[in-house]
């Protein structure tokens, strides 16, 4: 390293003060050179970004806001290659995590299920019904979601009563009724929904994910292997 | 107004760690602050930035350009010595730590314990020893370059087995002193080759950890080890032990080293007060909830805590996650700025701007 390979310092310091807070880091792009890929989110817009500067890189970060797009059926914004919003202004914030895993994680050809999806508790196929009704509070139309499933099992409705706990913690969706909820903006998420429900289907092997990822770069006494894992 | 800041980086980490007066608080984390993003920034991932010299060295500076930190710290992890030694390395990827794989350990007893001819010029110590000499050329007397050479008893974990060294220590407490003697010259040997090279200090991680072994542990097996350290490596010594040390803070603080880097399990106050200026203390910021997972708010807070309590230099508890939010980490140096001008003049600052400070 020579003094003249820094050109320039706090290149990260105003970068976020351009695209705010980072909501969530995908540290390796598996579709692009391992790439560490950050969704920031400011004033409702998100922004997919990438310290890299290598070669492609504007392309393939294109690429994934395109994915956020077709996944979760964001709204382009006008004259970016990078950014993105939800038409009801809300952030959603739990299930974009999901989302931009999602988007940078799978394959470019990846494509959401259509149709029902295999319970993983029980040999029910589930999905989601897409519906409209007026909330009694504001009067005003909303979008909600009611889990629907076919095939035997022995107690559906209590299973079903369990998915809709799941959709409203990764959600953060609110509980209309024992199989339906809305998110809370009221608006139609219906993909999103729907990118939501196979986590809703066990929530404690989430958990374990979402720990064993967090653990992920941890360094500890566990970690380094100086402890068993706890 | 602002504090106006009147000392380099370098001479604030050096003041601190001999107990002198600071225009401010050092931010200097004594193990590692890089991340996933500045990987990226510089074109430097790991595991190679472990390896390569140039890499690491271009790593290791956005401690300093790009975070504001007041001290560079190329070596990023616990296991180049153990690497160079022979020891069974897993690399792991850009997102992960390289680790030693300690269920296949290289040595039994003493009897197995030789320096390999080739140590220092092995590329895995090489990779520190030529990156801390190019930032010190890049650096001059700008920012504080620190070293870290681990000692004794986490080499002995690398090269014995966690399991087989602990069992050691019960049944054959002579036996282990004779491995933690022929392992420090290890220790002394890569600390002087990295002062040599231009280190201003020497970090000393030595894992006699809180959930691992008592404080009693750490006064029969390492005090006296640690005190020959400070002797034998002419640098401040920055002393790290992970967990909660509160019941051996006493002890440590006999050791003589410079400054003692300190786990998010300990009650800075009460670190403090334990110490009570025998020796500095540094860190405590917590990596895996604050700086991991919450929100500038949150580190801030834990910065104004440390500060309150008198923490001589403000830094995360260990190595950060490689996965942390740059947001948060840039929010130490803001949050250090906006306590001392809170404070100006005022009796809590004066612990940091007058002379008051433990001894050299």
């Amino acid at each position: 390293m020579t003094k003249s390979k820094i050109t320039e310092r706090k290149i990260t310091t105003k970068k976020i003060q351009e695209i705010g807070n980072c909501l969530e880091l995908v540290s390796i792009d598996p579709n692009f050179e391992n790439i560490t890929v950050g969704l920031y989110v400011k004033e409702s817009v998100f922004t997919v970004w990438t310290f890299s500067k290598l070669p492609g890189v504007n392309d393939r970060i294109e690429q994934i806001r395109n994915r956020l797009i077709a996944l979760g059926n964001l709204q382009k914004v006008e004259n970016s290659y990078n950014q993105v919003r939800f038409s009801c202004g809300e952030l959603h914030t739990r299930p974009m995590k999901f989302l931009i895993k999602h988007a940078v994680e799978k394959s470019p050809d990846f494509k959401p299920v259509v149709g029902g999806i295999q319970d993983l508790r029980s040999p029910l196929t589930i999905d989601l019904k897409t519906n409209q009704m007026i909330d009694p509070g504001t009067q005003s139309e909303k979008c909600t979601y009611t889990i629907t499933h076919t095939g035997d099992a022995p107690n559906p409705p209590a299973r079903v009563r369990v998915l809709v706990g799941g959709m409203v913690r990764y959600g953060e969706m609110e509980k209309i009724s024992d199989d339906t909820v809305s998110f809370q903006c009221g608006h139609n998420h219906t993909l999103l929904a729907k990118l939501v429900l196979p986590y809703a289907r066990n929530v404690s092997a989430v958990e374990d994910m979402l720990d064993t990822d967090a653990q992920r770069g941890q360094m500890n006494t566990s970690t380094l292997g100086f402890t068993p894992p706890t | 107004m602002p504090v106006k800041e009147t000392m380099t980086s370098r001479q604030r980490v050096l003041n601190a760690l001999q107990g002198k007066p600071v225009d401010r608080p050092p931010i200097s984390n004594p193990t590692n602050v890089a991340t996933v993003e500045l990987m990226d920034l510089v074109d430097a991932p790991f595991p190679d930035a472990n390896r390569d010299p140039e890499l690491n060295a271009r790593l290791a500076a956005t401690g300093y350009t790009e975070l504001g930190f007041d001290s560079i710290m190329p070596y990023f992890s616990i296991i180049q010595e153990s690497s160079a030694l022979g020891c069974e390395m897993q690399w792991e990827q850009k997102d992960n730590w390289p680790t030693v794989r300690m269920y296949n350990p290289i040595w039994k007893g003493p009897e197995d314990i030789k320096i390999p001819k080739n140590f220092l010029s092995h590329p895995d110590n090489q990779a520190i020893t030529k990156s801390i000499n190019t930032l010190k050329q890049e650096f001059g007397e700008e920012v504080a370059i620190i070293g870290k050479t681990m000692g004794p008893w986490t080499l002995a974990y690398h090269v014995f087995g966690v399991e087989r060294f602990l069992l050691m220590t019960i049944d054959d407490p002579e036996m282990t002193f004779e491995c933690l003697h022929k392992l420090k010259e290890i220790s002394v040997l890569f600390g002087q080759a990295q002062i040599d090279a231009g280190a201003d200090a020497l970090t000393f991680p030595d894992h006699a950890t809180g959930d691992l072994v008592s404080g009693q542990y750490y006064k029969t097996f390492l005090l006296e080890i640690h005190q020959e350290m400070v002797d034998q490596l002419n640098v401040p010594l920055i002393l790290h032990i992970c967990g909660n040390t509160l019941d051996r803070m006493d002890f440590i603080a006999q050791s003589n080293m410079s400054m003692f880097h300190f786990d998010s399990m300990n009650d800075p106050q009460k670190a403090m007060d334990i110490v009570d200026g025998r020796i500095g203390l540094v860190g405590n910021i917590n990596n895996p909830v604050t700086l991991y997972s919450k929100d500038t708010d949150a580190v801030r807070s834990e910065v104004f805590k440390c500060m309150d309590a008198g923490v001589n230099m403000i830094a995360p508890e260990c190595a950060i996650p490689l996965s942390t939010k740059i947001e948060n980490l840039l929010e130490i140096p803001k949050s250090v700025n906006a306590w001392m001008d809170e404070h100006q003049g005022d009796e809590l600052a004066s612990r940091y701007t007058e002379p008051r400070g433990f001894a050299s």
